[in-house]
């Protein structure tokens, strides 16, 4: 199915492009978002299930502004990790009475003390030469695909997977980044 | 004279994951991620869970925001 075919099929419905894409192939990793967001036991089908409708509210009009800029896998997953924020922290806010700050200090990170997320140190971070140059060109340079395929002799859709490992390795930068951020927010 | 404050939808973001933003465009998330924490954690939760990025064949290119050319 291509990304389009889903889209028309969610939108309209189809039972069969729903249960195939939605609730079977991304089902690992709505259950893989879930074990990481929520801290606590929660019914992972009802979530599930709360994001299917969220994603349909108002005659599925996220969909139908959907623009291609992404895969629609990749879009599904960022709508669902936020809406599982969302949903978790509102779960917290409903089940305590605890104000949400503490004597002398607040839950925020202190932006002082953060560590900047440069975008050139993260890349230049990246443990493999070939990532750290093709982020470097189509974000830093802002290069445009096709050329930088040629640059590097390969095809376009070679540079579009070499480009998807790139930005994973560079995601794990950021988390540790995050990491180390909030053990200088604990102090 | 500042510049315009993108707004981090989650198409941006998820174009960002996908490697499809400008350089500008993910400047701008880095920068709002500095300041929110939920998009940090956003981001972590993302690297967490990238071996389940899609497979598909799909169009197997880059998206249209990507497409242009630039010399």
């Amino acid at each position: 199915m291509t990304d389009k075919e889903i889209i028309e099929g969610l939108i309209a419905r189809d039972e069969k492009i729903t249960r195939k894409f939605f609730f079977v192939k991304c089902r690992p990793l709505m259950y893989s978002i879930i074990g990481r967001v929520f801290a606590f036991d929660v019914d992972y089908d009802e979530l599930i299930n709360e994001l299917y409708v969220h994603i349909m509210e108002n005659d599925a009009a996220r969909l139908r502004t959907f623009s291609y800029n992404s895969s629609v896998y990749q879009w599904i997953k960022t709508v669902a990790i936020r809406y599982f924020q969302h949903k978790r922290d509102l779960i917290i806010e409903n089940q305590s009475k605890e104000p949400l700050y503490i004597e002398g200090g607040t839950f925020e990170p202190h932006v002082s003390q953060a560590i900047s997320m440069d975008l050139k140190s993260m890349i230049s971070r990246i443990g493999n030469p070939r990532y750290r140059l093709v982020l470097q060109k189509l974000l830093l340079e802002d290069m445009a695909p096709e050329v930088v395929a040629k640059q590097m002799h390969v095809t376009v859709a070679n540079l579009y997977n070499i480009k998807k490992r790139a930005m994973a390795a560079f995601l794990d930068i950021a988390k540790q980044d995050d990491y180390v951020r909030r053990k200088v927010d604990d102090h | 004279m500042s510049e315009e404050k993108l707004t981090i939808t989650d198409e941006l973001l998820a174009a960002f994951l996908d490697g499809n933003v400008s350089g500008k465009e993910a400047k701008a998330i880095l920068k709002a991620a500095e300041e929110d924490s939920s998009l940090r954690e956003f981001l972590s939760i993302a690297a967490d869970v990238s071996e389940f990025n899609d497979t598909s064949k799909g169009r197997g290119a880059f998206h249209k925001s990507r497409t242009r050319t630039k010399n």
